[in-house]
């Protein structure tokens, strides 16, 4: 039942995000953190961090993390395959008739609204989950520090998060 | 070309590029267009317009429209599979350690400075967005209402999305007919 669950949640979150794997936060949170509680906001930080340092699209890292967590390798089976299929499913409808797609109009525009909507939604997470990793002063210059240096665009963002690692063993 | 190398082309790139989508696709390119000039750069840079537009993960998609070109659905099949196994396998070897390790005093104190950099990076990843985006008047108020319908109502993210979608379709509707008159 579970891992049912497990995979309708993902298969949702798959079909629904538009973007790339970072704008699938916004609806994981409100999915497996806020409405199943299956994990807290910390070990969701946690999660993206992993995704983030370790190979592969971040969605699916999430995802399997996630699903280990809930459920060991089965759940990490069942939310990888929930994630993937629905824009597999799409990717192969648009690959065989793709040409008519594109330039229409109501598409166009449907995209550009949705990109507002994606946009709010993951400053909000953002938002949302700072009370939870900016809990002091220390925490305020590490996030400082790190958003210059995305914003630098000098360096891989896996080497950034993982000398804020580095600089939290220092601090704390 | 052999079902096992293409295979192993996307295991390989997913498995040796850290950071997701946004590194991963410039590696493909690189794979598929200039090294073994098995897509044309056109070609290339329709799938980066059309993943774009899609939900879902973007190096997935971009692996399935790749694996479809050179190999039908058999293949869509194939590099889909060659794109998740290293995910799949390095965060479940990971997890079940993270889960040993993970109240050991050292790593949290680690992911106590890992978790600011989190936030900053989604952030970061908002705005970026946000940059590409041609904006007016109309859409900055749209922003606004959508932030504060999720963040302060807590709509869910999924009937913004329709929210959104529906919006969409009328104002395409619109334009098409006041284009008409």
């Amino acid at each position: 039942m579970i891992l049912m669950t497990l995979f309708f949640t993902f298969f949702k979150v798959g079909l629904f995000s538009f973007g790339g794997g970072l704008a699938m936060l916004p609806l994981i949170q409100n999915e497996i953190v806020i409405k199943l509680n299956w994990i807290s906001q910390g070990e969701f930080l946690d999660a993206i961090a992993i995704a983030q340092v370790t190979p592969g699209p971040i969605a699916l890292n999430v995802a399997t993390y996630s699903g280990y967590r809930v459920y060991g390798v089965l759940g990490s089976l069942f939310a990888t395959l929930g994630v993937v299929l629905p824009s597999f499913l799409i990717c192969l409808m648009l690959a065989v008739m793709f040409q008519k797609v594109r330039g229409h109009h109501a598409y166009q525009s449907v995209l550009e609204i949705i990109k507002l909507v994606a946009v709010a939604l993951i400053a909000s997470t953002a938002i949302i989950l700072s009370p939870n990793s900016i809990v002091d002063l220390k925490g305020m210059l590490i996030f400082l520090a790190a958003l210059g240096l995305f914003a630098s665009e000098r360096f891989n963002p896996a080497i950034i998060i993982i000398c804020s690692g580095l600089v939290g063993l220092l601090l704390y | 070309m052999r079902n096992i190398s293409l295979f192993s082309q996307f295991f390989k790139i997913a498995f040796f590029t850290l950071g997701g989508g946004y590194a991963i696709l410039p590696v493909m390119r690189n794979h598929f267009v200039i090294k073994t000039l098995l897509i044309e750069e056109e070609e290339f840079q329709e799938y980066l317009s059309l993943v774009q537009g899609m939900p879902g993960s973007l190096a997935v998609n971009c692996a399935t429209f790749i694996g479809y070109r050179l190999k039908g659905p058999k293949g869509a099949v194939i590099a889909v599979l060659g794109s998740v196994m290293p995910s799949f396998m390095v965060i479940s070897t990971i997890s079940y350690f993270f889960a040993k390790i993970g109240e050991n005093p050292v790593v949290m104190r680690f992911f106590m400075g890992i978790r600011p950099a989190v936030v900053a990076l989604i952030l970061y990843f908002a705005f970026t967005m946000a940059r590409k985006m041609n904006w007016n008047l109309t859409k900055a108020v749209f922003l606004i209402i959508f932030f504060t319908l999720f963040l302060l109502f807590r709509i869910n993210p999924i009937v913004l999305i329709l929210i959104g979608v529906t919006f969409g379709l009328g104002y395409s509707w619109y334009v098409l007919r006041e284009a008409k008159k």
